[in-house]
């Protein structure tokens, strides 16, 4: 799913930003954002609200997500 | 010189001697049973109707049943208008609350809208 982020983030460059966290080095992210499982894709507003929160990989659901938060 | 009854007035007659096998005979009885109810006939001593008889009913009218004609407090809706309004109020102040509760403003890159891609090394 790496591939399928990396060109999402360059087709919605300036929209919306990636920030890419490492759940075994940064736990205390993981557990304030109660990670189960991973790859796990959580979408933030400009104020740091939960748009979306998506588990497991699929392109489709990841771009409509880019989509939304673009638009948010 | 003939005996009456106490309660109803009527002659008594010797019915003769006991049986002697310890069934209850003997005495002096009515001519005829003197009720067909479970009171005697005739005016009561106490002058209470046959329904008060060794019940001890307080002196005075008896009081209305039901409550003198108002319904319950279930009957009415208001109760129940009251309780659906307090909890729509309640689960709207669940969701209200909720919304303001989750915000993570140190996660937000170049304070635009982000994802958060959480991933492993394995």
């Amino acid at each position: 799913m790496a591939p399928v982020v990396d060109g999402l983030e360059k087709q919605f460059e300036g929209k919306v930003g990636v920030k890419r966290i490492n759940a075994n080095v940064d736990y205390a992210s993981s557990q304030k954002m109660g990670i189960q499982a991973v790859p796990t894709y959580i979408f933030l507003d400009s104020q740091g609200r939960i748009i979306e929160r998506q588990e497991g990989g699929n392109p489709d659901a990841l771009k409509a997500g880019f989509e939304k938060a673009a638009g948010s | 010189m003939m005996s009456r009854c106490e309660w109803c007035g009527e002659s008594l007659f010797d019915s003769g001697p006991p049986a002697g096998d310890g069934t209850a005979s003997g005495g002096q009885v009515h001519a005829q049973p003197p009720y067909d109810g479970y009171g005697p006939p005739g005016e009561p001593p106490s002058g209470l109707p046959p329904s008060e008889w060794g019940h001890g009913a307080p002196p005075g009218p008896r009081p209305p049943a039901g409550g003198g004609g108002r319904d319950p407090w279930y009957m009415s809706p208001w109760p129940y208008v009251a309780g659906i309004l307090i909890l729509l109020a309640a689960v709207g102040a669940l969701f209200l609350f909720k919304g303001k509760a989750t915000s993570y403003p140190d996660l937000v890159v170049n304070g635009r809208a982000t994802l958060l891609d959480f991933y492993t090394d394995t």
